[in-house]
């Protein structure tokens, strides 16, 4: 029986229901919780099928959890077409309709300011792939002691020349961490200038191992200028075995925070 | 790239949005789509402290 609250989004007051929309349960119940200035869009979810110890167990289940973020993204995308919204990732739950309302009082001004900052906006995400083989040379190339140890190698005995390898791939190792993050922080950097907007680059570590990508809050008609930037980037990259997949426009979860700006 | 695995690949761009990273790991899959070998999936759910809803990255704007 339902008895917690699976949370979509945040808007101002008045936003409409979204229509037709699968709801995250399979139902087709979608509600609107408002606090004064304020509304959340919600469903009614049964604690026990939404519990902690559920979700880690079917979190291997690509189509149960793909099922959750194809209704998830569907609510988000009709929400979306009704104005600006704070989206929430899956899984943010509240254990009543009381407590969500309590938590939109406590935090209207924060959310408020927020809904100003995404009026008119939309996120966009530049993913940084690295090619493993093309990658590698080029690092020789680019890093002095790589080349320098390759070189050695070269003319080494077979004994030293194995130990020379090993040192090379730890090398390269440490070497790849620090040319991704330099080459993460000259596209940051790139698309702050063209573009002036608000990012958020994450790294192969905070990603747990996944390709580093930066997160772009754009305008609405300002896309036409990041594609441009991307193939340009990606013209200038390409020798180095770095690619730049665009994906988008998501809705901006990325800049919905809630930190004091 | 089939038209399934563009799906597929489509879904995991979904899902690698909408799920949250760095507050509470319960699961990691690591997913290989055809010739799209590298691009991982760290499945973060938040649910523990239901009252709260957290944010760990901070967005930079150019000054």
């Amino acid at each position: 029986m339902p008895n917690i609250v699976y949370v979509y989004a945040i808007a101002r007051a008045g936003h409409p229901l979204p229509e037709r929309s699968e709801a995250i349960d399979g139902s087709d119940v979608i509600e609107v919780v408002t606090a004064g200035e304020l509304a959340a869009f919600v469903t009614p979810v049964d604690d026990v099928d939404f519990s902690q110890g559920v979700i880690d167990a079917r979190a291997k289940d690509v189509e149960w959890l793909g099922a959750i973020g194809y209704r998830h993204q569907n609510v988000m995308n009709a929400l979306m077409h009704g104005g600006t919204i704070i989206p929430l990732r899956a899984f943010t739950l509240f254990a009543s309709d009381e407590s969500l309302r309590r938590h939109l009082e406590n935090e209207s001004v924060r959310f408020t300011k927020l809904l100003d900052r995404l009026d008119g906006k939309q996120e966009w995400t530049l993913r940084i792939e690295f090619d493993p083989q093309l990658w590698s040379e080029a690092l020789v190339r680019r890093v002095d002691t790589l080349r320098a140890l390759s070189e050695e190698i070269a003319s080494a005995s077979s004994g030293k020349a194995f130990l020379l390898r090993k040192k090379l791939d730890d090398e390269k190792k440490r070497a790849s961490r620090e040319a991704e993050q330099q080459v993460m922080a000259e596209i940051e950097r790139a698309v702050m200038d063209k573009l002036a907007c608000d990012t958020v680059a994450e790294t192969r570590q905070q990603r747990s191992g996944a390709f580093p990508q930066i997160n772009v809050l754009l305008e609405r008609d300002e896309e036409a200028r990041l594609d441009e930037l991307r193939d340009e980037l990606a013209g200038r990259y390409a020798p180095d075995g770095v690619t730049l997949a665009l994906t988008g426009p998501w809705p901006p979860y990325t800049f919905a925070v809630t930190t004091d700006d | 790239m089939t038209e399934s695995s563009e799906e597929e690949l489509s879904l995991l761009e979904t899902l690698d949005h909408l799920l949250d990273r760095g507050v509470v790991i319960a699961g990691e899959a690591v997913v290989s789509i055809g010739d799209v070998d590298l691009l991982y999936l760290g499945l973060n759910v938040v649910l523990a402290n239901v009252d709260a809803i957290i944010r760990t990255s901070q967005p930079k704007q150019i000054k």
